[in-house]
């Protein structure tokens, strides 16, 4: 196990700014009824990280930039804690219709807007380079 | 105020993610199931499930310090749905759709239950 003390700086510093626009995501948004703050920020972090990743595939990136801007600021930026939370919240009101919608869109909207930000990229350079 | 204990639970969370991360990465090296960040969001939606059912943080939990420094900071930040979304995408990717299923739903699921069933069994033992 290796890890470089600038790589750590950086999750920190990338952490805390994903965490802050998140709360600042929250603050307008939170919404007891239906959690669209949480839906928000998983779907435009798995987009960034999306091209983040293809953009890594691309362009040959330092460790400390790559876990700065992946590890800290998207994965400070979304989070599983809080669907979770908001998940339970929604089944114990009831909301079968609303936990369902919820999650869908979570999931099959996170993982395709990560398809769509990493397949852009590659296409966009594919069309770039010929 | 709020926005300061936001940052420091959120570099908090961050860093022990990246820190379990890489060393449950160490302990496994075979290409398969991305388990690393499966059990940082499986552990994380149990601790906040805990957390929430020791404390809680009223009707208005945004205007709570302590709600916002470990709730939205430091379990928010630890757990991630970014990586969970382009790992699922990797998989899929490779073709491993059973490994694909089965990361999407113990992730998924795993979270809401663990959350549900720390939550529940903290308040009934308070």
């Amino acid at each position: 196990m290796k890890t470089h003390f600038i790589s750590v700086i950086a999750v920190a510093i990338g952490g805390a700014l994903g965490a802050v626009l998140r709360f600042s995501v929250d603050l307008p948004l939170y919404d007891t009824y239906f959690p669209i703050n949480t839906i928000i920020v998983n779907l435009i972090g798995s987009l960034i990280l999306g091209v983040l990743t293809a953009v890594y595939v691309i362009k040959n990136t330092r460790e400390w930039i790559k876990a700065g801007l992946g590890v800290g600021f998207c994965g400070g930026f979304t989070t599983m804690s809080a669907l979770a939370n908001d998940a339970v919240v929604l089944i114990t009101n009831g909301d079968v219709l609303l936990f369902s919608l919820y999650l869908i869109i979570s999931v099959i909207g996170g993982i395709g807007l990560a398809v769509l930000g990493y397949v852009s990229i590659m296409k966009w350079k594919a069309g770039d380079s010929s | 105020m709020s926005i300061t204990l936001v940052a420091i639970g959120g570099a908090i969370g961050a860093v022990l993610r990246y820190l379990l991360g890489l060393f449950i990465m160490s302990k496994r090296h075979k290409e398969g199931l991305p388990i690393a960040m499966l059990i940082v969001n499986i552990l994380g939606a149990f601790g906040l499930g805990i957390f929430i059912g020791i404390y809680n943080p009223g009707p208005e939990p945004l205007q709570n310090s302590l709600y916002v420094l470990f709730s939205i900071g430091v379990f928010g930040a630890f757990t991630t749905f970014s990586t969970f979304s382009v790992e699922a995408m990797q998989l899929i990717q490779r073709r491993q759709f059973k490994f694909f299923w089965t990361y999407v739903l113990v992730s998924v699921l795993g979270s809401i239950i663990l959350f549900g069933l720390s939550f529940a069994v903290t308040v009934q033992l308070l």
